[in-house]
């Protein structure tokens, strides 16, 4: 049985596999691309086709095309309507929708036919990625008849692969920036040889390269405007392959010019190199106060020197814009020879290596033997209790973490709250997730909720243990004590938003892939 | 006085031995490296302790000149449980001889930050502690069961900067009617005076008075403020009212907790009619800056209502303002605090709610907006 990685990217997709030497090695689709766009096309007859034939056959269709499905993962209650082109919220019952997970599955679906005997995998995903999200993916997966070993963030199975790539010997702090199409995660790891222990992680998960592209759209249509009085559909595809182009064109020239085939007619259009460095600055601004974040924050302080070497990743970290940037912040050149495309799912197809020792060869073994990995939680995990607000004298419900991020996994950690008043029947635990170290309430997402019943006549202040743990791949369990009378309740796996993998659409409910369309 | 009346009589009754307490107040540093103004308790005398049944050292508060009693803000330092707010803390006392005692000053250990306990009077005032050398037989937590051995007091002198418990009582109408004046004149700031905005002073303004349980004085209460809202709503409507006098009463009768929730309240206005106006929030700023309320409190306060909110004003709106930078603050200072106000509005770029989503969206563009103004790289 073939041992995976997937990288399902929010622009491309990557599947790699662990060779009979125990190398990860990246395959090829039928048209020979070892990366595959994360494109989905659904035909009016319900053919599915993914890649660069969906980018093709959605040019006249551009509402049936479906791109940057990653950016919607975190979203149960949004699916994809053909008829309006776009991911709308609340219609989940509407003919020609389709959700977020389902076009995942079609992706992965798609990557699972570069090779054969697949059935289990580890798919990678943004460090930030959320709770619905991750879950979201793993529904995906299982529904394109994949079985999810464990999920791995992005950064890491890029310093996995990196830590692992033939006459690497790595020694000291590692800084990991993956920008992709759609995501930007900023990791640092101490490395020494192949003992990975990660030791935090920032991320956006709307920042990446079709932000870019999306910059240069803009620039383009306004100039379009100008000249013949329209703007050009942002719904068209070919605009955004041309604005890709021109962000290419622009890493090395100063100005880049392409005709545009706008609604008035053709038009020459010229883009300069400083025009789209200001069209983009808000999100260079984002991209530095990530990795000032990462080094330089409350849990510890890190100086750009203390870093060994830094590891780009991700397509859009190609750009001579990102190379100067982080080159400036971090005092030295980013180190070069690994590939940003692959580095992602080569570490994931490591990793899946990692997980399933009983079924590899002796090679396959000797060769990731030596290999550790420490991973860490990337959200502060808390819930909501009472406190008093000493400037306002009054009491306020508040985040009160329980699992700060950055620690080991697996961890659990269990913390003490006390009932309030004379006779409570019942507590509502809600489980919080927050980036930051957030007290305010309102600024935290609440992933769980469940209750516990307590017995009659419980008096104030009796102990309430709450107790989370968190294994390797991400899945929460918590555990609530009334310790006087022992009454506990649970869950364990708390996700909000199970996230339906269901395509609403009677006439053809489900996966029909067609090559030849 | 009533309900306090009994114990202040036990501290004053009668003494039972030559033991000794010192009550001093001072920095003093937590393990964590808080440095925190706290009361320490220590002790001396003749107090053996080698009875079968070891004894325990109670602490009582009581502010000396007017013999009313200080509070606690935590559960865990009350006198008699949860319903009886009066501060009490105990130690256990070190073994001892019965015919020597404590020849030397005997430490409590115990470091109790000023900021947990609520003071009854503004000023220059002296703090009083009672101590008890109670069995351990005894409940502590009922004063009326203890079983004492020894009493003594030690006094400190001590000035309270904010106005305590008993003045906040003393000038409880005034402060209302001054907050009912001052949210008029942030619900006119905007042009217009509107229902929404009048609903939120109104239940605020009557919520007091639904806890009152005399009928006749519940309805007395709601119409002596009912005419005071009418006449603020008509002043403020015209224009009539300072908000600079407003703020100067205030600030000369208002206790902290009362200023800080006169914050929060005005913030309600605020979001009443959905909109966060740039003359709001700038009449807002003003007023926080005069009250002497603490910056960063306000602006976890405000980030509340900015997530909220409908919409913002951002074309006219003061973005430091919004964001939080005061003109107090280094280029630094501005640079770190954008950043941290960055990490806390990406969070919720992620927000199921599409309202909160486009917000997020919409501050992290002010944000980088005034990082560019100030140069941060």
């Amino acid at each position: 049985m073939a041992i995976i990685g997937i990288d399902l990217g929010t622009t491309y997709s990557a599947i790699a596999v662990l060779d009979d030497i125990g190398n990860p090695e990246v395959l090829s689709s039928l048209d020979d691309s070892r990366v595959t766009p994360s494109v989905v096309y659904i035909s009016a007859n319900n053919k599915i086709i993914v890649g660069n034939k969906a980018k093709s056959a959605g040019i006249g269709d551009p509402n049936r095309v479906i791109k940057a499905v990653k950016k919607e993962m975190a979203y149960d209650d949004k699916v994809f309507d053909v008829n309006k082109g776009m991911f709308v919220q609340g219609n989940q019952d509407l003919k020609n929708t389709y959700s977020p997970a389902f076009i995942s599955a079609c992706i992965l679906k798609e990557l699972k036919n570069y090779t054969q005997d697949v059935k289990k995998v580890v798919v990678t995903v943004p460090a930030l990625f959320s709770d619905a999200a991750k879950k979201a993916t793993q529904d995906a997966a299982n529904d394109a008849g994949l079985e999810v070993l464990e999920l791995i963030h992005e950064p890491t199975a890029a310093v996995l692969h990196y830590s692992n790539i033939p006459g690497v010997n790595l020694s000291g702090n590692i800084l990991v920036f993956d920008l992709g199409g759609g995501t930007f995660d900023v990791t640092i790891a101490n490395v020494q040889g192949k003992k990975i222990n990660i030791i935090t992680s920032r991320g956006d998960t709307n920042l990446g390269g079709t932000d870019f592209d999306k910059e240069i759209f803009n620039l383009l249509s306004e100039k379009y405007k100008k000249e013949k009085g329209n703007s050009l559909d942002k719904k068209n595809g070919q605009y955004f392959e041309v604005a890709e182009k021109i962000k290419r064109i622009l890493s090395v020239k100063e100005h880049a010019s392409e005709v545009i085939d706008g609604p008035s007619g053709p038009l020459k259009i010229k883009i300069t190199r400083d025009e789209y460095l200001k069209s983009i600055d808000s999100y260079l601004d984002r991209i530095k106060m990530l990795l000032d974040d990462c080094l330089d924050n409350e849990e510890r302080k890190l100086q750009p020197n203390e870093i060994s070497e830094t590891l780009l990743v991700g397509g859009s970290s190609r750009t001579p814009i990102i190379t100067e940037l982080v080159t400036k912040k971090m005092g030295k050149a980013p180190v070069k020879g690994v590939n940003v495309d692959e580095a992602v799912a080569s570490g994931a197809a490591l990793y899946a290596g990692l997980l399933s020792k009983d079924e590899l060869n002796a090679a396959q073994k000797d060769s990731i033997e030596n290999i550790e990995l420490q991973d860490i939680t990337n959200f502060y995990l808390g819930t909501s209790a009472l406190r008093l607000n000493n400037a306002t004298q009054k009491y306020e419900t508040y985040n009160s973490i329980i699992i700060p991020r950055d620690t080991k996994l697996p961890c659990s950690e269990t913390k003490d709250y006390y009932t309030t008043y004379d006779g409570q029947e019942r507590i509502n635990i809600k489980v919080t997730s927050s980036a930051t170290n957030e007290e305010n309430i309102d600024f935290v997402d609440v992933i769980g909720e469940y209750a516990l019943d307590l017995p009659p006549d419980t008096p104030a202040d009796g102990r309430i243990d709450t107790t989370y743990a968190y294994d390797t791949s991400g899945i929460m369990h918590c555990e609530t004590v009334h310790v006087s009378s022992g009454n506990t309740n649970g869950t364990d796996i708390i996700i909000k938003g199970t996230s339906s993998t269901k395509s609403n659409n009677d006439d053809n409910p489900f996966l029909n892939f067609d090559d030849d369309d | 006085m009533g309900l306090f009346g009994s114990i202040v009589d036990v501290v004053f009754g009668k003494e039972i031995s030559k033991f000794e307490v010192m009550v001093t107040t001072g920095m003093h540093q937590f393990k964590d490296g808080a440095n925190i103004n706290c009361v320490n308790f220590q002790f001396k005398g003749k107090i053996g302790n080698s009875r079968k049944s070891p004894s325990t050292i109670v602490f009582l508060l009581t502010d000396s000149n007017e013999k009313t009693p200080m509070l606690s803000l935590i559960d865990d330092c009350r006198l008699n449980g949860d319903l009886d707010p009066r501060f009490m803390i105990t130690a256990p006392l070190p073994p001892a001889s019965d015919y020597e005692g404590y020849k030397n000053w005997i430490n409590s250990g115990l470091y109790v930050p000023l900021e947990l306990i609520r003071h009854p009077y503004k000023g220059s005032r002296t703090m009083m502690c009672g101590s008890f050398v109670v069995d351990n037989l005894s409940n502590l937590s009922l004063a009326d069961s203890w079983i004492t051995y020894h009493f003594a007091t030690g006094n400190t002198d001590i000035i309270f900067d904010d106005f305590g418990y008993m003045d906040a009582h003393k000038n409880r109408d005034r402060v209302k009617e001054l907050s009912i004046d001052l949210c008029m004149v942030m619900a006119a700031s905007d042009g217009s005076l509107d229902q929404s905005e009048l609903n939120i002073i109104k239940g605020w303004t009557y919520r007091d008075c639904q806890l009152i349980d005399d009928a006749t004085e519940k309805a007395r209460e709601k119409e002596k403020f009912s005419k005071y809202l009418k006449k603020s709503y008509s002043k403020a409507k015209k224009g009539e009212i300072s908000h600079d006098h407003l703020v100067n009463e205030i600030n000369k009768i208002c206790d902290n907790s009362s200023k800080h929730n006169l914050i929060e309240l005005l913030l309600e206005v605020i979001s009443a009619d959905g909109v966060f106006s740039s003359d709001e929030d700038k009449l807002l700023n003003k007023l926080v800056k005069s009250l002497d309320i603490d910056n960063e409190t306000f602006n976890a306060m405000k980030n509340k209502t900015v997530l909220n909110v409908e919409s913002i004003e951002t074309d006219n709106v003061s973005l430091e303002g919004l964001l939080g930078i005061t003109n107090e603050m280094s280029k630094n200072e501005k640079c770190d605090h954008l950043r941290k106000q960055y990490t806390k509005w990406l969070n919720q770029t992620t927000n199921r709610d599409p309202k909160i989503k486009d917000r997020a969206q919409q501050m992290i563009a002010n944000i980088s907006t005034l990082r560019s103004k100030f140069g941060c790289d």
